[in-house]
């Protein structure tokens, strides 16, 4: 085999390295035509080896890619031999279950505010409280939960475990007397500062991050609290699957029905999230090198938090970045700790609908990974860092970061290469092969651990939209990502000034109303 | 082989790869659903059985349901025996008696007897599992074996599953399997609880232990299950361990247990000389305990420079009603614009909440 593939290699062309160099040498005494050749000899050249590491890094992506697939499954299947023997009653019943601090970040999200917070206090849970940090809304946000919820304006004392940018306004419970909800309102400082001002008035020794419109599962705080339980000792993080909600049937801020959304660009990033979000993170836990967990839902220590100084918000990733940060600091002090990812419990987040929010989100998201990077760079390659030095932060700095870079190039690139004589047709099909034949593979491959895992999608119809769906994956999504993330890197580079940017919300679809649960 | 040859191989094998994948899926899907319309309509007869016999008030109503459950042909038994186990852990009472002797009746708790010293893990656990929802008294002795098994989760199983059981001479080894992170410290609280009295010799004796893990575990039990005539010692662990984890353990199970020795071994572990996680929980159980003789001491620790510990005062004394309120008052007008004052002002509204009035607020808020 590797005769043939030697093959294939040979396909990149015929111009050898040193002919190149002595046609250079000796550039400078000959004619225009024997300089020009040698400029067109080195450029092929160069064209040829650009050529064969766009091949070598597909190849070792989708391999990449691959090999987390595969490790989620082992965890999969591991979960499933567990519901034959563990209940989550245990949890449920056990007057030890560490108590869960909701956090809500909310900025003008009177749409749909109520709901969320009521289907977040009806979560299954033994003991748990909803912070809700109204951040400078302009809408009827706050508005909206004082006469849900009959709020009035009780003197709390602010402490100060973590800086707070933002002017705590006043605080509010219910007037009934019940301490499981408190309202915050404050002045605007954005996501970061005021998930911090929640994690200080936060009274128990868990807090778990969640957007003000992600919708979780009724048991999903039991679920993403069960490492903590099982070993409260050296867990000290742990991140829930998060997936699209765009065209599933919403019930008093429940998913009660999952269906596939209508668009096709949304129909993407639910084989998007479920490749690279559920598995690829449940593959990095299972490595014990997880790196990301989502700002939308995340259970953390609090005492941790606090030692790590909570969230920057001078960062536009700051849900990685705070999860970098623990891995530095406990890293740092040697103790032994686990930040785990949990690939059932799920929080149902809305995903853009149109080109232009997506494009915004995704400059966020590169953005906020080349900061990230850049911050932590001592720990990138630095054996002390352990795993997430040496194998995490690596792979994100070559596979992730690197990626749209290598994908634009590529498709800019081998056009010109094939028609420079660099390499050949076999060559450019290999290539090809390699970057998206590869990749429609392992879309197929995380399609049928979805089904044998989670099976979450129960239409033929929808399997048969997500079978599609990860085959038009390849071909101009993920060229237009590529696009955005290069952007989002030169924002990066430029340090101009970070933007979050709106998101437009579609809304839910729920039963018995024609418009729909608008969520703004 | 060329080149040429090698690539379109190479497309050959992603395209049936590709398709075998996709017919893995289908049929995957297509077996799941046979599989699942199948049981609906096997059980589908049967079922009611089931609900009869959970619902029956007496052996009479009971005796028919029993009967035709135990007679069922294997085959039909099985798309019923998962829902069975699965309310084994949800009812009660007459329900759980009846439910019980017809899963014995079936043979489970002989095949998960035999299945204990089977080769995969998953048997075992599951086997230890629905022992212990069986409450089966004869299986304790290998279920305690099973503690030192060597897979994690079988491990857990045990533990459980000697809890439901109800094996109190099981909670010195349910102890014992804790060293070294071997078993969840959760899952042995639990099961040590479910032990109940029973168990207090081997967790007073725990309090000896070495591993601060077993002392914390014992601590925390012996305060859940409400054993007063221990508090003597729990105030020498509160005052001496050696771990501030186990001491604030200690502090917590003393707030519950309330009894007169607990109250003054409180009031001390509040003072400067206790680590700082001790003293916020020393202030909590005081609100716990709930007596008015906490009252001065939480007043003082309003003033205290610590946010947690402050805090902790407030809400004791909030809870602590009327003899607290006095002194809340007090603090406000005689540490006007201090931290103290902010505290009191916040236990004062909760204090209004609870008694339904809406909440007082400072006129010039000081935050």
């Amino acid at each position: 085999m590797s005769a043939t593939a030697a093959g294939v290699l040979a396909g990149l062309g015929t111009t050898d390295v040193p002919g190149v160099l002595a046609g250079a040498a000796g550039a400078a005494g000959q004619s225009v035509d024997e300089i020009v050749d040698a400029i067109r000899a080195g450029a092929q050249w160069t064209l040829m080896v650009i050529s064969a590491i766009i091949l070598v890094y597909s190849v070792a992506i989708n391999t990449s890619y691959l090999m987390l697939i595969f490790l989620a499954t082992w965890d999969a299947i591991d979960s499933h031999r567990r519901l034959r023997f563990f209940s989550q009653e245990d949890t449920y019943a056990n007057p030890l279950t560490p108590a869960i601090s909701v956090i809500m970040a909310a900025y003008n999200e009177e749409a749909g505010i109520a709901e969320s917070v009521r289907a977040m206090m009806s979560m299954r849970y033994p003991t748990f409280e909803v912070v809700v940090v109204d951040d400078g809304s302009k809408d009827g946000t706050f508005e909206r939960l004082r006469a849900e919820h009959n709020l009035v304006e009780v003197p709390r004392v602010i402490p100060d475990d973590l800086p707070m940018r933002g002017k705590v306004l006043s605080t509010h419970v219910p007037a009934d007397g019940s301490a499981s909800l408190l309202v915050v309102r404050k002045t605007n400082s954005g996501r970061a500062d005021a998930n911090n001002v929640g994690i200080n008035l936060a009274r128990h020794p868990l807090v778990c991050i969640v957007d003000a419109d992600s919708l979780l599962d009724s048991s999903a705080l039991l679920q993403v609290a069960r490492p903590f339980a099982d070993d409260p000792l050296n867990v000290v993080a742990t991140g829930g699957v998060v997936r699209i909600a765009n065209g599933c049937e919403v019930v008093g801020g429940r998913v009660a029905k999952v269906n596939m959304p209508r668009s096709w660009l949304v129909r993407i990033q639910v084989i998007e999230y479920l490749r690279a979000f559920l598995l690829g993170r449940t593959g990095w836990s299972r490595l014990g090198g997880l790196l990301v967990i989502s700002g939308a839902f995340g259970l953390f220590r609090r005492d941790v938090l606090i030692e790590v100084g909570g969230f920057d918000p001078d960062t536009i990733g700051e849900d990685a970045e705070m999860v970098a940060r623990f891995h530095r600091h406990l890293r740092e002090q040697r103790r032994d700790y686990r930040i785990v990812f949990v690939s059932e419990p799920v929080s149902w987040t809305e995903a853009p609908s149109s080109m232009a929010v997506l494009a915004r989100q995704r400059r966020r998201w590169s953005r906020g990974l080349a900061e990230l990077l850049w911050r932590h760079r001592k720990m990138i390659g630095n054996p002390r860092y352990g795993r997430i030095g040496m194998l995490t932060l690596p792979y994100f700095v070559l596979f992730e970061l690197l990626a749209p870079v290598v994908n634009l190039g590529g498709l800019a690139l081998v056009p010109i290469a094939l028609w420079a004589d660099a390499i050949n047709v076999e060559f450019a099909l290999a290539l090809l092969l390699a970057s998206y034949g590869y990749a429609v593979l392992v879309g197929f491959v995380a399609l049928a651990v979805e089904e044998y895992a989670f099976r979450r999608y129960n239409s033929w119809r929808d399997l048969g939209v997500a079978a599609v769906a990860s085959v038009a994956e390849n071909f101009g999504y993920r060229q237009f990502n590529a696009w955005w993330g290069l952007q989002g890197i030169f924002a990066a580079l430029r340090r101009t000034k970070q933007v979050w940017g709106v998101m437009t919300r579609e809304g839910f679809s729920t039963p018995g109303r024609s418009t729909g649960g608008n969520r703004g | 082989m060329n080149s040429a040859q090698l690539v379109s191989l190479s497309i050959a094998v992603l395209a049936v790869a590709v398709v075998l994948l996709g017919l893995v899926i289908i049929t995957g899907r297509a077996l799941n659903r046979h599989r699942e319309r199948r049981d609906a309509r096997l059980s589908a007869d049967v079922r009611p059985l089931l609900m009869e016999l959970i619902g029956g008030d007496n052996d009479e109503e009971l005796s028919e349901p029993l009967l035709l459950l135990a007679a069922l042909d294997e085959r039909v038994w099985r798309t019923l025996e998962p829902s069975a186990i699965s309310m084994l852990g949800k009812v009660s009472g007459n329900a759980r008696v009846a439910l019980v002797r017809l899963l014995e009746q079936r043979g489970l708790a002989r095949t998960a007897s035999r299945d204990l010293s089977g080769l995969g893990a998953v048997r075992r656990a599951v086997a230890a599992h629905v022992l212990g929802l069986l409450g089966h008294a004869e299986a304790a002795f290998p279920l305690v074996r099973m503690l030192s098994d060597r897979n994690p989760e079988v491990r857990a199983a045990a533990v459980r599953a000697l809890g439901q059981v109800g094996a109190a001479g099981a909670a010195g080894p349910i102890i014992s399997s804790m060293a070294g992170g071997r078993v969840p410290f959760q899952l042995v609280a639990q099961a040590l609880i479910r032990l109940g009295s029973g168990a207090r010799p081997a967790l007073v004796k725990a309090l000896s232990y070495d591993d601060p893990a077993q002392r914390a575990v014992a601590v925390e039990v012996l305060g859940l299950i409400g054993a007063v005539e221990t508090a003597k010692v729990l105030v020498r662990v509160l005052a001496g361990d050696a771990s501030t984890d186990v001491r604030v353990r200690a502090a917590r199970a003393l707030g519950r247990l309330g009894t007169p020795v607990c109250l003054d071994a409180l009031l001390h572990a509040t003072g400067p000389g206790h680590p700082h996680a001790v003293r916020v929980e020393a202030a909590a159980a005081l609100g716990d305990l709930g007596s008015p003789r906490a009252v001065p001491t939480l007043q003082e620790l309003l003033a205290d420079p610590r946010y947690q510990v402050a805090h902790n005062a407030a809400l004791s004394l909030a809870r602590l009603g009327g003899p607290a309120t006095a002194a809340l008052t007090e603090t406000l007008t005689e540490r006007a614009g201090t931290s103290a004052a902010d505290h009191a002002w916040e236990a004062l509204a909760i204090q209004d909440l609870q008694a339904g009035h809406m909440p007082r607020l400072p006129a010039s808020p000081s935050r």
